[in-house]
């Protein structure tokens, strides 16, 4: 492309338009959106937050994407960040219930519980509770070892429109790491029936898998390395999966 | 305009919804920073440890109340960290990830106690060591420290302490790494030594242990105090550190007399063994004995009534008063040179 091949100059012609091709996408705020949910779902983190910012970079005002690189830096293990994030993205979003629940789920994971619960209770109280908020009510609950979590779960399930697989594989993974394996893996195997392309959702299946001591666990991290090769993290849970110990394998651990 | 989250038609033009508040559509216009804060990569294993204590109900994870002294509330975030990593210059901005900053405080901090080392001893020395201490606070100061206390009397009274608390650390570091060193101040003028009074001297305590002290060397020791009690009776009391001169070693013969030095019979020179005023009109003979030297002093004690026995009991130190021996003139810095030995 020449440099300066898409300079504006006031007429209205839209020769660019018809030359850019009718196959090729237009990187707006949805493009960079799409890519970071991809990325998200190849376990991807960091080029995902990229992506997010990117999208932030075309319309400052695209709320998926604040909320995408608050929930990246979650996954990042960046809690304090995520926390500050958040904080601005609630001053253009403000009272926002699942910017709210975010900051509910950074604090808890960040060891903040009273925060945690605090933000979760303020969150829940809005209007428009989507599956999003009542995740991040279980996780705040599942770190209390709540009973009331599981219901908390069935209701971002059933709260879920198109994303349903989206929300599915969240909870699989709150499941997963919150060490309620079994449920965890009902979850995970609807996503990755429906998104069989979703690295994450093979590679968390795979650490259930590989909890209860299931022997599928090796494919399913196989499967993972496949959708994302030199994926680090599953090379590193395969190698361990297959060098697992005399009593580890005897016990199932 | 319609809002995206409340479904609120707004007047066209407006950036945020009249209904909720948030930003509408068309805010391209103004300028936001996009892009997140991101975490050190050093920060990662503090906060890990951190967050291991708060799950664990060890560190409270909330904000604690302001009945709680300040240095416990410090206790409670990232303060902690702050203090610990300012001890370590360049530790709290490599933490941080700002990099570019760690070289300019690390060199700041050498330079300036590279500066405060070379000065020891005068007062521009004690300036440059007190701003390479204050220099911790600013670090500290600058990481989070007093983010937490909100009064301004309590975070003066933070600063202070950890001024303080880094002053005893250099202190104590000096001890241990620089044990071998003491550093003190010339009472008298030796003209062949080019020493003057309220000169900074450096001793050594290894040099004075390995037994290599000689006649005319500058000591760092422990001095009998004398004390001029009612009617101008001297007598001695507890113990004070100063520099003295040896003037005679163990088994030597030792007169004063008509306020000169004689040592085994011959009499000493005024330059090299300068005859300190208080002991003007006095008369002493007196040999030292093994592991003793006499070591001359000045005292304030013009006029008090000095017997020989209490002249000797006050200038006759055994080895072990001792401390350091006098290597160099290490202020004023036009003089500063090692010691000439005489013998």
């Amino acid at each position: 492309m020449r440099r300066f091949s898409r300079l504006e100059f006031g007429d209205s012609s839209d020769e660019g338009a018809e030359k850019r091709g009718a196959g090729e996408e237009m990187r707006d705020e949805e493009y960079f959106h799409k890519q970071a949910v991809r990325y998200w779902l190849a376990g991807d983190f960091e080029i995902a937050l990229r992506n997010y910012s990117r999208s932030l970079e075309q319309n400052s005002s695209f709320y998926p994407g604040w909320l995408g690189q608050v929930l990246m830096l979650i996954e990042l293990g960046e809690y304090k960040e995520a926390a500050v994030w958040v904080d601005k993205a609630l001053e253009m979003f403000p009272e926002h219930p699942e910017l709210l629940a975010a900051k509910a789920v950074a604090c808890a994971r960040d060891g903040l519980m009273e925060k945690a619960i605090g933000y979760s209770d303020n969150s829940i109280t809005k209007d428009n509770v989507t599956s999003l908020v009542w995740l991040g009510r279980a996780e705040v609950l599942l770190n209390r070892r709540s009973n009331i979590a599981q219901n908390c779960i069935s209701k971002a399930v059933a709260a879920a429109g198109e994303d349903v697989q989206l929300v599915r594989l969240r909870a699989g993974r709150l499941l997963n790491r919150r060490g309620d394996y079994p449920a965890a893996m009902q979850y995970l195997r609807s996503v990755t029936d429906e998104l069989p392309k979703a690295a994450l959702a093979w590679y968390e299946l795979g650490c259930c898998q590989a909890k209860l001591g299931r022997p599928e666990a090796q494919i399913s991290f196989e499967q993972a390395l496949k959708m994302h090769p030199n994926w680090p993290t599953a090379g590193e849970a395969l190698r361990k999966y297959k060098h697992k110990g005399f009593f580890s394998r005897l016990f199932g651990r | 305009m319609r809002c995206q989250r409340c479904q609120f038609e707004n007047v066209p033009g407006e950036s945020r919804c009249f209904k909720c508040g948030s930003v509408l559509g068309g805010g391209q216009g103004v300028a936001v920073d996009v892009h997140p804060p991101r975490m050190g990569r050093m920060a990662r294993p503090f906060r890990a440890v951190f967050r291991w204590f708060r799950r664990r109900r060890i560190l409270p994870d909330v904000k604690i109340g302001r009945h709680v002294p300040a240095f416990l509330r410090i206790m409670s975030g990232d303060a902690f960290l702050g203090i610990f990593v300012s001890i370590i210059p360049g530790l709290a901005h490599f933490v941080e990830g700002r990099f570019r900053e760690v070289r300019w405080h690390v060199l700041g901090w050498f330079l300036l106690l590279l500066g405060g080392m070379f000065f020891y001893g005068s007062s521009f020395g004690w300036l440059l060591i007190g701003i390479t201490i204050g220099l911790h606070g600013w670090i500290a100061f600058k990481h989070r420290l007093l983010k937490e206390i909100d009064e301004m009397y309590r975070k003066m009274g933070m600063l202070i302490m950890l001024l303080i608390a880094l002053g005893f650390l250099y202190w104590g570091i000096r001890r241990v790494a620089f044990g071998d060193f003491e550093f003190g101040y010339a009472t008298s003028g030796i003209p062949y030594q080019n020493v003057q009074r309220g000169d900074c001297l450096l001793g050594r305590r290894s040099r004075a242990r390995e037994g290599t002290l000689t006649r005319s060397s500058l000591v760092f020791a422990r001095f009998r105090e004398l004390r001029v009690a009612r009617g101008g009776r001297a007598g001695t009391r507890n113990y004070f550190n100063t520099i003295g001169q040896i003037v005679a070693l163990p088994g030597d013969k030792i007169e004063i007399t008509g306020n000169r030095f004689i040592v085994n019979g011959q009499k000493l020179d005024e330059d090299k063994f300068p005859f300190p005023g208080w002991l003007s009109g006095a008369e002493v003979s007196a040999t030292i004995p093994p592991e003793s030297y006499f070591v001359s002093t000045v005292y304030r004690m013009r006029g008090a009534n000095l017997t020989g026995d209490l002249i000797s009991e006050a200038c006759i130190l055994s080895r072990g008063d001792i401390d350091a021996l006098a290597v160099m003139r290490w202020f004023p810095l036009e003089r500063r040179g090692f010691l000439r030995p005489y013998e």
